[in-house]
């Protein structure tokens, strides 16, 4: 359970990144936030993992207070059961696709396996138990920077599932793929939400596909919270005040 | 006679201040302020005085140079007739220059990944450790190797060991430096993400930078290796090891002036066939 | 550990399959690391500890102390007799040597370069005249910098015979970056002269010399930073600079005199290193 209460950030250079957050999300929630660039969406979902520090208020994650408190190894041992995808990836190129998956395992495991990279049999398995989860299993030995983005952003999926996970991040997961692979990835969150549960917070812009897989909408605005509901009560309206104006063609994803 | 001086005192204007050209729409441009003549006095400067100190003198180059006597031309001549007959006692002293150059890069090479990490400003936040890791790497770049050579030799005395370490050391300021200033330009991004599932820094450098700089990295300890066989063939010089000493000895034992060309020539050869093998592999590592 | 996937005894056959079907590239690994091994065991094995010095533990706490404290030993003041002064014995007026030695040599290498590179630049001399001349230069790159010192020291003893050591042996660097410089010179250029009528020499003036200055002033000055270290150490065969004096006193155990010329050498090196970075990028990117 992740418990925002009266949460605040500023950053160094005195911009107020969100003002007076509050929100509850239950474990296996599938929630979209939404909000124009720079609202403060990608701040929210950085502090869960600590990327970022809260400035004021509490945040709660899965009973562990994050504060300055939360550092050195509590806070890897923290992070190793939240995941994070990224938009651009963060694949190792050179590498293979089972290797990349395999890094999830890289904070678990001995120092000196570590090291030389040597991974075991029950490790391997897990790779590739969560390759084939995301139905690329065969692409397992090819070389990372050759698949195609879409194919690079289940990659990263199965890289968090490898982690055994409760919560995954999402920072604009599908803003570099075209409509039919953005679908795609959108399904593998949903089938991990739904089959794992696993709570999935996605930062997203392409309002219809926010829409379409989340069931749970948080809307943001120039640092605060304008809407926290269902889905299914998101309408023009609300989007015109959580966006400050119309949607435009770059809103959404399939025309 | 004053047309001259006019001539002269325009030339030099034009020269050090330029004047604004005004253009045939009335815009005027106003050309940089020149260096290239304040830089040329300056060397001219420097030349003087350089000339000074070192007592150099064209004449006496061109005189002495030639001097069948007692210049360098009477010296080269003892070079012949080449002594053939020394060739196999060349080929010691020269394996055990490349043992000492592939060793001391080696470890060198070896020594600089750490270092790297420590000396990337986009790795290592702490401005003392970066500051600091980089201060040791510019004053492991700065000296000359022999004088590393010299003082391992004082602690370790005569033999491959010094000049080893010697090696090592210079190879670890100078792939450090072209490693870390590597590291600086690549994406971090895979970097973030294996520290955002809760490893270390330094597992995170090892699984996700090391693959991507690994291919530069074999190319930079190539190139080290290269580079440091024509060193180690010179650290013999001061008892460090390898065939150094063997020139040394040849050079300043009058009767053995006719192995000078043997000992070059086998340092030329090996040098030759090092530095092709290495540029076939850095070219295999694209 | 508890995992939400399935245990390893459920684990799905497609999963078990791919296990075994990874591609064997640990073979050629393998072969690469065991010759590396293979080669530095050889190398290892030309290294002998018998030499080390029981008092090499001694030694280095010595030459730290003394480079902390030059004066340390009473009874042999250096940093009077040897930094604070501009006595021709002191390191000031050596490091100044030193520098204008490599100051000169480079210099006059590089002049001597110019002519030796166009001769031997492919597009000027053809195959025959790059190879005769890439022959030549890796000669005098690998004869070591103190033969050639030794030799010139017949001309005349002391700086003079080191400017002369550093010039050759600069030949050999300068010219080959100075060959590439050339042999890379863009042809569409004079082309374009050509067709407005440029004379041989305004071809040469306007086309060819603006394209190469900037990579052999750049040349030149690398050569500089570098020739200053050798500089350094050619004192050593007695071809002037502070190099005699350092390792002399290196070898009859004078370590304040040592700690005097490295607090001199090292800044001095760092200064110069620094420069020369900050001009040639300024060269290659501007100017």
């Amino acid at each position: 359970m992740i418990k925002f209460e009266h949460v605040g950030k500023i950053y160094p250079n005195g911009t107020e990144a969100l003002k007076d957050v509050s929100v509850e999300i239950q474990q296996g929630e599938f929630i979209a936030v939404i909000g124009l660039s720079g609202a403060g969406k990608s701040t929210l979902i950085r502090l869960i993992n600590k990327m970022h520090d809260t400035t004021s208020g509490t945040l709660i994650v899965n009973d562990t207070l994050v504060d300055d408190s939360l550092k050195g190894k509590a806070l890897r041992k923290f992070r190793r059961g939240i995941g994070m995808v990224f938009q651009s990836f963060n694949l190792i190129g050179r590498t293979t696709v089972i290797k990349n998956v395999l890094a999830a395992r890289v904070a678990e495991i001995p120092w000196y396996r570590a090291l030389l990279g040597i991974y075991s049999k029950e490790d391997k398995i897990i790779a590739l138990d969560a390759l084939n989860k995301l139905g690329i299993l065969e692409k397992a030995y090819s070389r990372a920077d050759q698949l195609s983005g879409g194919q690079m952003q289940r990659v990263a999926l199965a890289r968090t599932l490898a982690q055994d996970p409760k919560i995954i991040l999402a920072d604009e997961p599908v803003a570099s793929l075209d409509p039919i692979t953005a679908t795609q990835v959108m399904k593998d969150f949903e089938k991990v939400n739904k089959e794992f549960n696993i709570t999935v917070i996605a930062n997203m812009h392409h309002v219809d596909m926010a829409l379409k897989y989340a069931r749970r909408v948080i809307g943001i605005n120039s640092g605060e919270v304008i809407f926290d509901g269902p889905a299914s009560l998101v309408d023009n309206d609300l989007l015109k005040r959580i966006y400050g104006r119309d949607l435009s063609d770059d809103d959404i994803m399939e025309h | 006679m004053k047309k001259f001086w006019t001539k002269v005192k325009s030339f030099l204007k034009e020269t050090f201040s330029p004047s604004p050209l005004v253009l045939s729409d009335g815009s005027i441009s106003v050309p940089p302020k020149p260096i290239m003549p304040y830089v040329l006095i300056g060397l001219v400067v420097v030349l003087y005085f350089a000339a000074q100190v070192t007592n150099f003198s064209l004449w006496v180059l061109i005189t002495r140079f030639f001097n069948f006597q007692y210049g360098p031309i009477s010296y080269i001549k003892r070079f012949f007739p080449v002594d053939w007959s020394y060739m196999p006692r060349v080929i010691d002293p020269i394996l055990e220059t490349i043992q000492m150059s592939f060793l001391g890069s080696f470890l060198g090479a070896a020594m600089a990944l750490p270092a790297a990490f420590l000396a990337s400003n986009n790795l290592t936040k702490n401005k003392f450790v970066l500051t600091s890791t980089r201060a040791v790497l510019s004053i492991f770049r700065s000296l000359p190797i022999l004088i590393y050579a010299v003082f391992f030799k004082l602690i370790f005395g005569l033999g491959a060991l010094p000049g080893t370490i010697a090696i090592a050391v210079f190879t670890f300021g100078i792939v450090a430096k072209m490693l870390f200033e590597k590291i600086e330009t690549i994406d971090l991004g895979a970097y973030q993400a294996i520290q955002s599932t809760g490893a270390s820094k330094v597992r995170s450098f090892i699984t996700a930078i090391i693959p991507e700089i690994l291919p530069s990295y074999y190319s930079m300890s190539l190139y080290a290796f290269e580079i440091n066989i024509r060193y180690a063939a010179i650290l013999g010089y001061v008892g460090a090891g390898g065939i150094g000493f063997d020139l040394d000895n040849a050079m300043k034992t009058i009767n053995n002036n006719d192995r000078i060309i043997v000992i070059v020539l086998f340092i030329f050869i090996t040098v030759v066939l090092i530095e092709n093998l290495s540029r076939f592999l850095r070219r295999r590592l694209g | 550990m508890s995992r939400k996937v399935a245990s390893l005894s459920e684990t799905n056959q497609d999963v078990i399959k791919a296990l075994h079907s990874a591609p064997k590239s640990l073979f050629k690994k393998l072969i690469i690391g065991s010759i590396i091994l293979a080669m530095l065991i050889w190398s290892a094995s030309a290294i002998s500890f018998q030499g080390i010095n029981s008092r090499g533990l001694d030694i280095v706490i010595n030459i730290l102390k003394f480079f902390v404290w030059p004066d340390s030993n009473p009874l042999k003041p250096t940093l009077s007799t040897y930094l604070f002064t501009f006595a021709k014995s002191g390191v000031l007026y050596l490091m100044y040597e030193t520098i204008m030695i490599a100051f000169i040599g480079t210099l006059l290498g590089a002049v001597i370069s110019i002519p030796f590179a166009f001769l031997s630049s492919r597009n000027i001399t053809g195959k025959v005249g790059s190879f005769i001349g890439s022959m030549i230069i890796t000669l005098i790159r690998t004869v070591p910098i103190f033969v050639w010192g030794i030799i010139f020291i017949r001309v005349q003893g002391g700086a003079f015979a080191g400017v002369l050591a550093i010039a050759v042996s600069s030949v050999g660097m300068i010219s080959k970056l100075f060959i590439e410089a050339i042999e890379d010179i863009d042809k569409g250029i004079l082309e374009a002269l050509d067709s407005t009528g440029a004379t041989t020499l305004q071809k040469i003036r306007f086309g060819v010399i603006p394209q190469l200055t900037a990579t052999f002033l750049s040349t030149t000055i690398y050569r500089f930073e570098i020739n200053v270290k050798n500089a350094t150490i050619l004192g050593m065969v007695g071809a002037g600079g502070i190099g005699f004096t350092l390792i002399d006193a290196l070898g009859s155990f004078n370590f304040g005199i040592v700690a005097v010329c490295l607090w001199v050498i090292i800044p001095v090196v760092f200064v110069i290193e620094y420069f020369s970075t900050k001009i040639r990028t300024k060269l290659t990117t501007g100017e």
